[in-house]
C-alpha cells in the first residue's frame, strides 16, 4: 500500500476525550486513527477529506502512556473458539 | 470537512478557477495554513478567510464585498502561515503571533493559544524590512540577516538536539549575512548571501546536492512544498524530496518562454509562463491543478479529475483578455492563487 509519508507516533496529536490520534494532512484536513486499531496492529490512519494516508511508526507499548492520559485500557483480547 | 479557504461564499472544492478577491491595489502575498489563508496588499491591508485560528474585531474591521474574506486591523509588511497559527510583521518591524500551537510555534513562551496577536520580537533596528516564513509547527523569521525560528524540533530543524517544542524564538543561523529562506513541513532551508546554502531537519541529507546545483552567482531560486525543495535556475527547475505525488514533473519540463512567477503550496506547484500562462503540478486532488481534458466540471466544480497532475496549464490569461497578465501566483493547502492586473 503506498502511503504519503510515515510520521512517528510522538508527532501526532493524541485526544483522549476521542481516543483518536491525529496529523495533519496537505489537504487541510487531518489524517485520523483510534488508539485501539493502533493497539491491534493497524498503522494506516486515514484523511475523511482525500485519498491520502500515512504509516503511523511506533511500538505497541508506546500506546502505555496515551491509554494512561486517557484513563482507559487496551482492548480486551478476543477469546478464540476451541 | 468544510472547504472555506478559498474566500468563496460556498464549500465547494473548484476545479476551474474562481474569482476570489478583486482590489485597485496588488495583493503581494496570500499563503495558506491548515484551512485559513492570509491575504496581504501592497497597501498593508491584511485579510484572512477561512476558519480563522484566532479573533477578530468584526466591529473594527473594513467593509469588504470580497465574499468572505475579512479585513485584519493594523498595517503590515509581511505574513505566514503555519498550520494553525499567523505571523505577521507590523508597519513598525514588531513581529507578531495569533492562533494555536502546542509546539512553541507561537514564540509566546508557554502560551499555546493566543486568541490576539502578541509580539514575539522587534526588528525596527534593522535596516530592511523582516520576512517571516511558517509551516505547520514552526515559525522562522529573517531580520538583519538573522535566522531565527520556534516551534517543533523533532526533526533537529531548530537546534542540534532533538526536543518536542522550542516555545520562544531562537537564532538558528549559523552567521548574520542570511539572505533568503523557504520551509516545508520538519525543515527550513536558507542561503547566505555568499550562496552557502543550509538545511535544517528533515530535508538536511539534499544539502550538498542542492548546492552543488547552485552556480553560487545567487540566482537559484528555492521555494518547499511540505516535503520537498524545488529550484529554478533561470529557466531550469530542479526537485529534491519525496515525488508520490508528482511534484517531481516539472523537473523534466521546459518551456518555451520565460517563467515569470512561480511558487509551492503544500503538495504542488505553479509556475506562470510570460505573464500569461498559469500551470500547476504535483497533488491536485482538490482541483487546485486545473482541469485536464477529461475534467467533466459542473459550474468549476471539482469532479476528481486530476489528482496526481502533470505539468497542466491551469489558466491562460489570453483567454480571459488581452490586457490581463499575470503577476504572481501562491499555494496553500491543495489551493492555487493566481493574481492577474489588467492595464
Amino acid at each position: 500500500m503506498s502511503t504519503y509519508d510515515q510520521v512517528e507516533i510522538e508527532d501526532m496529536t493524541f485526544d483522549p476525550d476521542t481516543q483518536i490520534f491525529t496529523y495533519p494532512c496537505p489537504c487541510g484536513d487531518k489524517f485520523q486513527i483510534y488508539i485501539d486499531d493502533l493497539y491491534d496492529g493497524e498503522d494506516i490512519a486515514v484523511c475523511p477529506s482525500c485519498s491520502l494516508m500515512i504509516q503511523v511508526i511506533f511500538e505497541q507499548e508506546d500506546l502505555q502512556e496515551y491509554y494512561e492520559e486517557a484513563g482507559s485500557q487496551p482492548p480486551a483480547p478476543v477469546p478464540v473458539a476451541a | 470537512m468544510d472547504v472555506v479557504s478559498l474566500g468563496l461564499a460556498h464549500e465547494e472544492d473548484m476545479i476551474e478557477p474562481q474569482v476570489s478577491f478583486q482590489s485597485d491595489v496588488r495583493p503581494i502575498k496570500i499563503c495558506g495554513g491548515g484551512n485559513f489563508t492570509a491575504l496581504l496588499l501592497e497597501n498593508g491591508l491584511l485579510y484572512v478567510a477561512g476558519e480563522i485560528p484566532f479573533d477578530v474585531d468584526l466591529q473594527q474591521t473594513l467593509p469588504t464585498n470580497q465574499n468572505s474574506w475579512v479585513h485584519v486591523p493594523g498595517q503590515f509588511t509581511d505574513v505566514a502561515c503555519g498550520w494553525a497559527h499567523i505571523v505577521v510583521v507590523d508597519q513598525n518591524g514588531i513581529v507578531f503571533t495569533a492562533g494555536a500551537g502546542d509546539k512553541g510555534e507561537l514564540g509566546q513562551s508557554k502560551v499555546r493559544k493566543s486568541p490576539k496577536f502578541a509580539p514575539i520580537l522587534s526588528t525596527q533596528q534593522n535596516s530592511e524590512k523582516a520576512q517571516v516564513f511558517a509551516c505547520f509547527y514552526n515559525t522562522y523569521i529573517l531580520s538583519g540577516g538573522i535566522l531565527y525560528g520556534c516551534g517543533s524540533n523533532t526533526k533537529c530543524q531548530l537546534q542540534n538536539v532533538k526536543s518536542r517544542a522550542i516555545d520562544t524564538l531562537e537564532i538558528i543561523s549559523p552567521c548574520s549575512a542570511i539572505v533568503s529562506a523557504c520551509v516545508g513541513k520538519n525543515f527550513v532551508c536558507f542561503v547566505e548571501k555568499s550562496g552557502n546554502i543550509h538545511i535544517r531537519g528533515a530535508l538536511s541529507g539534499y544539502k550538498t546536492q542542492i548546492q552543488q546545483q547552485s552556480s553560487g552567482d545567487m540566482s537559484l531560486d528555492l521555494k518547499a512544498m511540505w516535503t520537498s525543495i524545488t529550484s529554478l535556475d533561470g529557466q531550469k527547475f530542479s526537485f529534491y524530496g519525496s515525488a508520490r505525488l508528482y511534484q517531481n514533473v516539472i523537473a523534466a519540463s521546459q518551456f518555451e518562454k520565460p517563467v515569470t512567477a512561480w511558487n509551492t503550496g503544500s503538495e504542488h506547484g505553479i509556475a506562470c509562463v510570460d505573464k500569461k500562462a498559469v500551470f500547476c503540478w504535483g497533488w491536485g486532488e482538490h482541483g487546485n491543478c486545473g482541469p485536464i481534458a477529461t475534467t467533466k466540471a459542473i459550474d468549476g466544480i471539482n469532479d476528481g479529475s486530476n489528482i496526481n497532475s502533470n505539468v497542466n496549464l491551469t489558466y491562460d490569461a489570453n483567454c480571459h483578455s488581452s490586457d490581463a497578465t499575470v503577476y504572481a501566483c501562491f499555494g496553500g493547502c491543495a489551493t492555487t492563487w493566481i493574481c492577474i492586473e489588467y492595464k
